[in-house]
């Protein structure tokens, strides 16, 4: 993968995510360091396909990136994680495997349809995945804390 | 004036109602207004959130159970709203503010405006052009620019008509099936029409902000923390908006291909 085409990337994804988490008026303040969370994670999860690893590990490294950074800026900045989690995966949420799929089965053409289908579903589980891991560490560590 | 107990109810209920409505997890619902009621004096406080509704029974100092059960009828994402109801939650139980302060807060937060349809349907267009471009890097600037611009316009399309439709209960299933086939459709007839542009990238870009991104991880991560009821509720709404955006996206290409002007 070029180093162009990776800040190409990160650059577009950086305005995109800007721009959908003021449309559900995310805080001012979270909008810069979500933003970066999520290009990062996204290039992470370029990177990773591109280096042919496997779509489960590439999309649940990007998202563990997206969710760990979240837990981070939740502490720094005082705000609750899903402020960062929910713009932040966006990107990395297979738009274009849901739209491989759908064209497959209007045309079908049931293999593509049933691989595009297992591959996006397998890329959304490894998503939630991470988001749920994080999720439930981040709590058992405040709660350590806490006591 | 009601009693303090009974301000103490509406305020848990409030704080949770308005996580649950404005996207906040069901963990996040529960504990908060399971912190409100024990900053408020209670000894015990037994919360319950789903989705749709919430149950509170508290024991204000040791006495009788009070309960107050709320119903959630709108479900939107607005951020500002999530942390602005931690915030006040977190200042109460530090001390640092009244229940009636609260209450006040509150209150202002729930008849907070959203922002209007046509700088939300901008934004969300922006913001579907970014996409498209993200995806585009391998081919030449004309057709990334052309992409770009026809993603902007179906994003922009979609929102406003939605927006202005203010279509509450049903936004996440009309928006995904409205979003998928103004997609598919606009991608279809301009790639034939002027012969540049990349189908794929159009659509792709555009059903971006349609995408159930947070019902879904909201549902997995409600089933991991045990909230089983509440995960498979989110599941369903996920399955379904997803289904919708890909009978939309389905609806626009058969359309095309029956008109015969399918890429």
């Amino acid at each position: 993968m070029s180093i162009a085409k990776l800040i190409f990337e990160f650059v577009a994804c950086m305005f995109a995510v800007c721009f959908f988490s003021i449309t559900v008026n995310c805080p001012r303040r979270a909008l810069l360091p979500v933003s970066i969370a999520s290009a990062a994670g996204n290039a992470v999860c370029s990177i990773l396909l591109e280096a042919d690893l496997g779509s489960i590990l590439a999309y649940f490294t990007g998202a563990l990136v997206v969710c760990v950074c979240a837990e981070v800026l939740a502490v720094a900045i005082k705000m609750p994680a899903s402020i960062f989690v929910i713009p932040g995966i966006l990107p990395l949420v297979p738009g274009m495997g849901i739209f491989r799929t759908m064209l497959a089965l209007t045309q079908s053409d049931f293999e593509h349809f049933v691989s595009y289908g297992a591959d996006t579903l397998f890329a959304v589980c490894s998503i939630a995945a991470a988001a749920a891991m994080t999720n439930f560490i981040a709590r058992k560590v405040n709660s350590r804390l806490r006591h | 004036m009601p009693t303090y107990e009974k301000r103490l109810a509406e305020c848990a209920a409030l704080a949770a109602a308005l996580l649950l409505e404005n996207g906040g997890e069901t963990h996040r619902a529960e504990e908060t207004a399971s912190r409100i009621c024990m900053a408020g004096s209670s000894t015990e406080a037994d919360v319950t959130a789903f989705p749709t509704c919430v149950f509170i029974a508290f024991s204000p100092d040791g006495g009788e159970y009070v309960s107050v059960s709320k119903r959630v009828l709108l479900r939107t994402i607005d951020l500002g709203k999530i942390d602005a109801v931690n915030r006040a939650s977190r200042d109460f139980t530090a001390g640092n503010i009244t229940l009636e302060m609260l209450y006040e807060t509150l209150c202002g937060i729930s008849k907070q405006k959203t922002m209007s349809a046509l700088p939300m349907a901008l934004l969300t267009a922006l913001s579907a052009a970014f996409f498209a471009l993200m995806f585009d890097f391998d081919s030449p600037v004309r057709v990334m620019l052309f992409d770009a611009t026809v993603s902007f316009l179906c994003g922009f399309v979609s929102k406003f008509f939605l927006r202005s439709m203010s279509t509450n209960g049903m936004y996440g299933f009309a928006g995904g099936f409205v979003g998928g086939f103004t997609a598919a459709l606009a991608a279809n007839v301009v790639t034939s029409v002027w012969g540049i542009g990349n189908v794929s990238v159009i659509v792709a870009g555009s059903i971006i902000p349609w995408l159930p991104g947070l019902a879904l991880t909201s549902s997995v991560r409600d089933s991991v923390t045990g909230d089983i009821v509440s995960g498979s509720s989110g599941m369903t709404e996920a399955i379904l908006i997803a289904a919708a955006i890909a009978c939309g996206i389905g609806a626009a290409f058969t359309m095309c291909g029956a008109i015969g002007v399918a890429t």
